[in-house]
């Protein structure tokens, strides 16, 4: 070798070794001395968190804003927790990875469809009499479009621990540790459905969303029911496989023992099991398993039995829930069985009444400290890298208590605000325990990130979209004298019919060419109508309360440029303060009223404008930007470890 | 029954004692291979070797017949016949010796389960006790009651479930150690062994049985119930699973796995036609 290119070589290598902070060690190296420990406390709200921090119940915040600092966070438009959490986890704005709402809606039929994943079965199939054995696998596909940041890590070897994040279901593809969050359905493919049996009459309601009440007998001190399960895909008729179980109840004391699939336990009246598999036959030799909590609310007069959803058994996964594959038995071996479905809170059981505020709180309370044991576990062996973990009871709470911190709430009850309404402020306190926990863990190397997808406002007064829509002549119905009748715009007149709402912030032009029977032409005509509906939607004003339900009608393509922008709707409504979609628009339902008062338990959200419903950035170094977003957040990543920010995503370091 | 069932508890003791800490594994195959040697040699002791030889020679011999005669049509049914009757032979030849073996063999595995087949309460693990009564006995006229000892705590009234004669209770393991549990009925007392905790390797009776030949042949760990209404005390200790390659099987067929490849092992070692 020359001279010359001696020292051309060893200039090159010491301009790259320096163009990298010392603490990376290059590709092929595991560790990295630096950690970054991100908190994600969905919905954590900052002005809540401000207003308790002043008061004084937050002294750990209050230590940790100290040393370093505090800031709203930029949300998502929508502020929608599976859009929120895929832009921090991509970095890249809905129109980069496709995820614009829970729901999104098929062109083709005009129905919902889930945002984040596709389940296809198995193309190539065999039928032998009853039974349909499937000769090719089927599939479950994430929707979400983008590199996962700790996918990135991974290429730079740098060992990352994902618990629980959201819009991660099936998990990306990854040799790092994984464990999917919210978007993780039950045994039944579903988001949660509880069942309830009862032998009380008046209870018996089969029109109730996220459960099901089944009417039961007490027959010799006796009740005999069956638990429904997944559908059965190997039997041609594609029933729900059950699994039928048994309670014997004491003629006079308050105990019964239950017998499901040959295991038996005994539940005090009021008393809650821990978590029992069960499992559900499908075909000779193939059994699916699954877990479930049960409550025996009741024995006499009625007897009265709740039975969570059941979850995917960590310990025999049924669908994808964790990567490396065999992650989640490892943490059942270690830990004990633990929730697998992504929101486990069971809100629905509370806003029918099933569960009462305290059972309802037990149960999240439980899910609560098992995810902290799991943090626990693996903050333990936390030596290098990155670890994120997610808390879903930040925002479950909020839905569900914030009526009982509001007297001017439509649903705020005194009497129950009594002794339930501070619970809001009872989690955030939760969480400042939690900091407490994890001090001993953090050293300094260690960067502490607390963050949330969105902030929280008050739904008190729910916006029909679609009635609104109708009132003002671009939705046409075949049968308006029975508007409120259907669901699902079963009663739509297509072929007259320029705009309709689906989801919970969005609006879709009946486009030609796009939706199947659209009829409105592309370019100007469009261009003028987005246009047209997002004006009269903003100027639109509450009869009742004189305020704007829209703070801005956002319009997709003005603010939108990424590749999947035709995913999305054509206009993204943000709420104003106190407002949301109503229940029954987001399903293709018109409700009599344009405006109607929220008496439902599920009484706070955050639908609203993006400005006004910010999330949250609490962090032990100090914030180096004035505005920081969810994006800026996966950049902070990249760049506390020392690697290049990737040229898709837009966000800035904020953290230093 | 009680001797024979004592007797055989304190050889498995003694065979166990230094396996107890280790894993239950370790017991598992020791055990299977004495098996399989105690077995082969009953086996050889008692069959016809000769006779066996014979009639496995002649059924290789008929098979040979089938394979070269192929075409012959009634070459080949006749070895067939043959084939069949030599088999009903070997068998004949094998019963003598499972005769003799079987009943070695059920005491042997009903002592077997009760070092393999449960697991010890960890301390705060719950479980139900179950008195299970006598067919003319009403659960709801007795007066009956668990008491709560040293080493555990009873978390419910009893659960008394008329149609299957039984009454039953959640208690809660807190404390490791062997315990008496005391159950009142009509002021009788009865009792009932429990373990909590412990070495990985112990001997558990999951049922205390009444007296009588198969309750005691089933049940052998404790001695039987003096007469009482009661037919069994059962405890409902967890299930132990023998994990191999990630694959949980019961006890038993890792048993019979093991010990059936040690009699294969040692047949030739051994001499011995099967």
């Amino acid at each position: 070798m020359k001279r010359r290119d001696f020292l051309e070589i060893t200039l090159m290598a010491t301009l790259a070794a320096s163009s990298h902070p010392p603490f990376i060690y290059g590709r092929g190296r595991k560790e990295t001395p630096l950690k970054v420990l991100i908190l994600g406390m969905d919905g954590l709200d900052p002005h809540l968190l401000s207003r308790w921090i002043q008061k004084g119940s937050l002294p750990n915040f209050k230590r940790i804003i100290a040393q370093g600092g505090f800031s709203s966070l930029g949300t998502s438009i929508p502020p929608q927790s599976p859009v929120a959490w895929a832009n921090f986890i991509t970095g890249l704005d809905p129109s980069g990875h496709g995820i614009f709402d829970f729901m999104h809606r098929d062109p083709e039929i005009y129905l919902p469809v889930f945002s984040g994943t596709l389940s296809e079965e198995p193309k190539k199939k065999i039928t032998l009499g009853q039974w349909t054995l499937p000769l090719t696998g089927g599939q479950i596909k994430l929707l979400r479009h983008g590199k996962a940041f700790w996918q990135i890590l991974e290429e730079y070897d740098i060992p990352s621990v994902i618990l629980r994040m959201p819009s991660n279901y099936p998990p990306s593809p990854t040799k790092q540790k994984t464990l999917s969050g919210m978007g993780t359905p039950d045994i039944m493919g579903s988001y949660g459905i509880f069942n309830y049996y009862t032998s009380e009459p008046g209870e018996i309601n089969p029109d109730i969303g996220g459960g099901r009440i089944h009417q039961v007998y007490v027959i010799g001190h006796q009740v005999e029911a069956s638990l429904p399960g997944p559908i059965n895909t190997f039997r041609r008729d594609r029933p729900e496989a059950t699994v039928d179980f048994k309670v014997y109840l004491d003629p006079v004391n308050p105990v019964a023992k239950i017998v499901i699939n040959g295991e038996e336990f005994i539940l005090k009246e009021k008393e809650w099991s821990n978590w029992r598999q069960v499992y559900f036959p499908l075909i000779p030799g193939k059994r699916v398993s699954g877990i479930c909590q049960f409550y025996l609310k009741e024995i006499r007069p009625h007897f009265k039995l709740y039975v969570s959803a059941v979850h995917i058994d960590p310990a025999s996964p049924a669908l994808p829930i964790c990567t490396p594959p065999d992650y989640s038995r490892d943490l059942v071996n270690h830990l004990g069985l633990f929730h697998t479905k992504g929101l486990p809170a069971d809100t629905s059981a509370l806003d029918n009444n099933v569960l009462n505020e305290e059972e309802f709180l037990y149960q999240d309370n439980g899910f609560l400290e098992e995810s902290l044991a799991l943090l626990e576990f693996e903050l333990k062996r936390f030596h290098s890298g990155l670890l994120f973990f997610y808390v879903s009871s930040t925002d479950q709470r909020q839905h569900m208590f914030w009526r009982l911190m509001d007297p001017n709430h439509p649903a705020y009850d005194p009497r129950v605000a009594r002794f339930f309404g501070d619970e809001v402020e009872k989690i955030y306190i939760r969480m400042d325990h939690l900091l407490a926990q994890i001090e001993k863990y953090i050293d300094s190397r260690t960067v502490l990130i607390i963050m949330s997808d969105h902030g929280f406002n008050p739904f008190a007064r729910g916006f029909n979209l679609n009635t609104w829509l109708f009132e003002t002549g671009y939705h046409k119905l075949r049968n308006p004298w029975i508007k409120d009748k259907g669901s699902l715009f079963e009663y739509t007149d297509w072929s007259r019919t320029k705009a309709y709402g689906l989801g919970l912030n969005g609006l879709y032009i009946n486009l030609k060419g796009r939706e199947s029977q659209g009829i409105v032409n592309p370019g100007s005509e469009y261009e003028n109508l987005v246009r047209e509906l997002a004006d009269k939607l903003e100027s639109f004003v509450d009869p009742v309360t004189g305020k704007k339900p829209i703070y801005k009608a956002y319009i997709t393509r003005d603010i939108y440029h990424g590749p999947y922008v035709n995913q999305g709707p054509d206009i993204i409504l943000g709420f104003n303060w106190g407002y949301r979609i109503s229940w029954g628009s987001p399903l293709g339902k018109f409700p009599s009223e344009i405006i109607e008062n929220n008496q439902q338990k599920w009484s706070g959200d955050h639908m609203g404008a993006a400005e006004l419903i910010p999330g949250t950035l609490v962090t032990n170094r100090k914030i180096i930007h004035p505005s920081p977003s969810l994006i800026d957040l996966t950049a902070t990543i990249f760049d506390l470890f020392g690697l290049k920010i990737p040229m898709e995503m837009k966000g800035r370091p904020v953290v230093k | 029954m009680v001797l024979i069932n004592l007797i055989l508890r304190k050889i498995l003791e003694g065979l166990f004692l230094p396996f107890r800490s280790f894993s239950p594994w370790i017991a598992m195959i020791s055990i299977s291979l004495l098996t399989g040697l105690f077995l082969i040699a009953i086996y050889k002791l008692v069959s016809d070797q000769r006779g066996l030889k014979i009639t496995k020679n002649k059924i290789k011999a008929y098979l040979l017949e089938l394979r070269l005669f192929a075409d012959d049509l009634p070459v080949s049914l006749q070895a067939q016949g043959n084939l069949l009757l030599w088999n009903f032979k070997y068998i004949l030849h094998a019963l003598r010796p499972l005769a003799v073996m079987i009943i070695p063999l059920i005491f042997l595995l009903s002592h077997l389960n009760l070092w393999f087949a449960w697991e010890p309460l960890k301390p705060g693990e719950r479980t139900i006790v179950k008195v299970r009564l006598k067919e003319k006995a009403n659960p709801l006229e007795l007066d009956v009651s668990l008491e709560p000892a040293e080493g555990y705590e009873v978390e419910t009234p009893p659960l008394r479930i008329p149609n299957e004669k039984e009454i039953c209770w959640r208690i809660r393991a807190y404390k490791p150690g062997k315990f008496q549990m005391a159950i009142y009925l009509n002021e009788q007392k009865v009792v009932k062994e429990i373990i909590i905790g412990g070495h990985s390797l112990i001997c558990l009776s999951s049922v205390r049985p009444s007296s009588g030949f198969f309750p005691q042949l089933m049940a052998p760990g404790e001695s039987p119930l003096s007469p009482s209404p009661i037919k069994e005390i059962v405890i409902n200790y967890p299930p132990r699973r023998f994990n191999f390659l990630g694959i949980k099987m019961p006890w038993l067929v890792a048993f019979f796995i093991l010990s059936i490849m040690a009699g294969l092992m040692l047949k030739k070692p051994l001499k011995v036609e099967i």
